[in-house]
C-alpha cells in the first residue's frame, strides 16, 4: 500500500470512529435528531448529551490519541529505538507527577492553565532526565532501565501524595485520574488542551527528514546538515507541550505511543518521516476505538480507557521484548 | 587549487591529546591517503576535516573559507563524510537509504526532483548495487552495506569525499573496484581523502600519503617517500619488503617486538 492510500484509509477510519464515538454508549444517541436539536434548541436533552458530553469526549480522544501516536513515532525515530514511547521513557509519568502535585495542593484553582503547564514541565524534565541517564546512542536495555528508574521515582512520589491525600474522596479523584480517563470532560477542558497540543504538533512539522537522516547515526546525520542537539531538544519540547497537555487532560493513557508506530512502521517502509502522520492518525483511531470499547464493555463500574489500553498494550510490550531478544540471539 | 587546508590542528579529549599540530592540504584532483596504526588519530582528523568536530586549536579551511564559518547546509553539500563501519538503524530499502544523500540539496518541503533521482541512480550504478535497490539495507552483507553507504555519500555529489576505511569489509575485487571509483571521483574540481590500512593499495591508488602516529604527522609526500622501510618500522613496528614492478607492493614480513 502506498503512503497516500494508507493516510486516506487511516483518515477514513478516524472519521468513522469519531462519528461512532458520538453515537456509541450504553444508550445509543440518535445522532441526527441530536444534531438537529443542537442547531435549533440547545437546551434539549439529546443536544446537551451531544455537545456537552459526547463531543468533548470524542474531540479529546481524537487529539490525545493523535498526540500519543505522534509522540511515540517521533521518540522512536529520535532514539532509533522501537521501544521508546512517552509512557515508557518517563514523559507521561513526569507530566502526571507534576499534575498530581498541582491537584493535591489545589493550585488549579489559582489558574486553570497551571495544570497543563506543570504537566509540560514535568514531561520535559523527565524526558531530559532519562536521556541524560541513558546517554546518546543508548541500547534498548539502558534506555528501558533509565525509563524504569524515572517512572519508578514518579510513581512512588505519586503514591506518597495519594497516601497523604487529605480525604478518601481526594484520594479517589487522584487514583482515577492516574488511570487515564476521558469521561466527564467538558469543552473547556478541550479548549485548554488544544493550543498546547497544536504548539507541540507544529514543532514536529518538518523534523521527518532529520529523523530519516538519523537512521545513519548522529554523526552521519550531522554530516548531512542535521544538528542532532537541536533536533533532540525540539522533539523533547514538542513532546513536553503535546504530551504534557494531553496527560493534564486525560491522565496517563499508556502504550498507544508504543503500539501504534510499531504496527504502522512496515506499512511506511520503516521510514521515520512517513511514520509521523500515519502514527498520529493511528493513535487517534486507537484511542477513539478504546474509548468506544470501554463504553460498550459491560462492567459494573465504568472501565477507564487507560486501563483498557494498558491491558492490550502490556502483552504487546512483552511480545516486543521477546522478539528483540530473539533477534539478538 | 587548494580545496581543504588544515593548519596546526590539535584536538584533546579528556586530557588525552588525539591530534598534535597537524597540517594537511588537499588539492583539487587529488586522492590522498591517510595511513597509520590503530589509534593514530586518523578518524578524528577526518571528522575535524568534515566539520563534525571542532579542533581545540588550529584551523580548517574549505576553499579558503574557515569551515566553522560555513553554514551547515553548504558544508554538507560540499563535504561528504563516510563513517567507519557505518550503522543503519531502521530496515530502509537500499534506494531510500542512498536517497538520504540528497538531503543537503533539498529545501524544507521540497521533494526529490528528477536531477536528485539522476544523482541517486548514478550512485547506485557506480557502486554496482542497482540490483539491490529494493532490498532491506540491514540484511545486506558487510561488503554490500559498505557499498550502499558509499553510494549514499556519492549521491550527495560532494566536492570533497572523506572516507574512513571504506574498503575494510570488502573482498579484493570490491576493494579494487571501490578504489577505482574513488580515483575516478577525484578528478578536476573534486578530491578525496581516504583512510586506509592496505598499504599496497594505498601505494597503488593514492597521489600522496600522510603517515600519522600518536596524533602527529610523521611523514607526508609521495607514495615512495612515505612508504619507506624505515617509516614502516618506526610507526607499525614491522619489517617489510617493498618492491615496485610498475605497481608498488609491500609485504609485511615480521612484527618487531619493541
Amino acid at each position: 500500500m502506498n503512503d497516500r492510500w494508507l493516510l486516506i484509509s487511516l483518515s477514513l477510519l478516524v472519521f468513522c470512529l469519531f462519528c461512532l464515538s458520538l453515537v456509541a454508549g450504553r444508550n445509543p444517541l440518535p445522532i441526527w435528531q441530536a444534531a438537529n436539536e443542537a442547531l435549533t434548541d440547545r437546551s434539549s436533552v439529546f443536544a446537551l448529551i451531544l455537545t456537552e458530553i459526547r463531543l468533548p469526549r470524542a474531540l479529546i480522544a481524537l487529539f490525545a490519541g493523535a498526540t500519543l501516536g505522534l509522540a511515540g513515532a517521533a521518540m522512536q525515530g529520535l532514539l532509533r529505538n522501537p521501544l521508546a514511547s512517552p509512557d515508557l521513557i518517563g514523559s507521561s509519568s513526569g507530566a502526571a507527577l507534576c499534575a498530581v502535585i498541582v491537584l493535591y495542593f489545589g493550585w488549579q484553582s489559582v489558574s486553570l492553565a497551571l495544570l497543563p503547564l506543570s504537566a509540560m514541565l514535568g514531561s520535559l524534565v523527565a524526558t531530559a532526565l532519562v536521556f541524560a541517564l541513558a546517554g546518546r546512542d543508548a541500547s534498548i536495555t539502558t534506555l528501558i532501565l533509565a525509563g524504569v528508574a524515572v517512572n519508578a521515582f514518579a510513581t512512588s512520589a505519586m503514591s506518597l501524595l495519594l497516601n497523604l491525600a487529605p480525604s478518601p474522596y481526594a484520594m479517589r479523584e487522584l487514583v482515577l485520574w492516574t488511570m487515564g480517563d476521558i469521561t466527564d470532560r467538558s469543552m473547556d477542558d478541550f479548549w485548554l488542551m488544544l493550543p498546547f497540543t497544536l504548539i507541540g504538533w507544529s514543532l514536529l512539522l518538518g523534523v521527518g527528514r532529520q529523523l530519516n537522516a538519523l537512521t545513519l547515526g548522529e554523526e552521519t546525520a550531522n554530516s548531512l546538515g542535521v544538528r542532532p542537539n537541536w533536533i533532540r531538544w525540539r522533539i523533547f519540547i514538542a513532546i513536553a507541550f503535546a504530551v504534557g497537555a494531553t496527560v493534564a487532560t486525560t491522565g496517563m493513557i499508556g502504550f498507544i505511543g508504543l503500539v501504534v508506530p510499531h504496527l504502522l512502521r512496515p506499512l511506511v517502509h520503516y521510514e521515520p518521516a512517513r511514520l509521523l502522520p500515519a502514527s498520529a492518525l493511528g493513535g487517534a483511531a486507537m484511542l477513539l476505538a478504546a474509548d468506544i470499547g470501554v463504553r460498550l464493555i459491560p462492567t459494573e463500574a465504568a472501565l477507564k480507557v487507560g486501563v483498557l489500553t494498558a491491558l492490550v498494550g502490556a502483552p504487546f510490550f512483552l511480545y516486543l521484548i521477546l522478539r528483540s531478544r530473539k533477534e539478538q540471539l | 587549487m587548494s580545496l581543504l587546508e588544515a593548519t596546526a590542528v590539535s584536538f584533546k579529549r579528556q586530557q588525552q591529546t588525539l591530534l598534535q599540530a597537524v597540517d594537511l592540504e588537499l588539492q583539487a584532483g587529488e586522492l590522498v591517503g591517510l595511513i597509520g596504526p590503530n589509534g593514530a588519530g586518523k578518524s578524528t582528523l577526518l571528522k575535524i576535516l568534515a566539520g563534525l568536530q571542532t579542533p581545540n586549536s588550529g584551523s580548517v579551511k574549505f576553499q579558503n573559507q574557515a569551515l566553522t564559518q560555513l553554514p551547515a547546509k553548504i558544508r554538507s553539500q560540499k563535504l561528504a563524510w563516510l563513517a567507519q563501519g557505518g550503522t543503519i538503524h531502521w530496515p530502509l530499502s537500499v534506494e531510500r537509504l542512498v536517497a538520504l544523500g540528497r538531503l543537503p540539496h533539498l529545501a524544507a518541503w521540497q521533494s526529490i526532483s528528477p536531477s536528485d533521482q539522476a544523482a541517486i541512480e548514478q550512485a547506485l550504478q557506480q557502486t554496482g548495487i542497482a540490483h539491490l535497490r529494493t532490498r532491506d539495507a540491514t540484511t545486506l552483507s558487510g561488503g554490500e552495506r559498505t557499498r550502499v553507504l558509499l553510494a549514499r555519500a556519492l549521491a550527495a555529489e560532494p566536492i570533497v569525499l572523506l572516507a574512513d576505511e571504506p574498503i575494510a569489509a570488502l573482498d579484493p575485487g570490491y576493494q579494487l573496484q571501490t578504489l577505482e571509483l574513488l580515483r575516478a571521483f577525484s578528478q578536476e574540481k573534486r578530491a578525496c581523502i581516504v583512510v586506509l590500512h592496505e598499504l599496497s593499495l594505498a601505494a597503488r591508488y593514492c597521489d600522496r600519503l600522510y603517515l600519522l602516529d600518536k596524533g602527529c604527522v610523521v611523514d607526508t609526500g609521495s607514495v615512495t617517500k612515505v612508504l619507506s622501510i624505515e617509516n614502516l618500522k618506526t610507526v607499525y613496528h614491522i619489517e617489510c619488503e617493498i618492491g615496485c614492478n610498475k605497481i608498488p607492493w609491500i609485504i609485511p614480513r615480521r612484527y618487531l617486538y619493541n
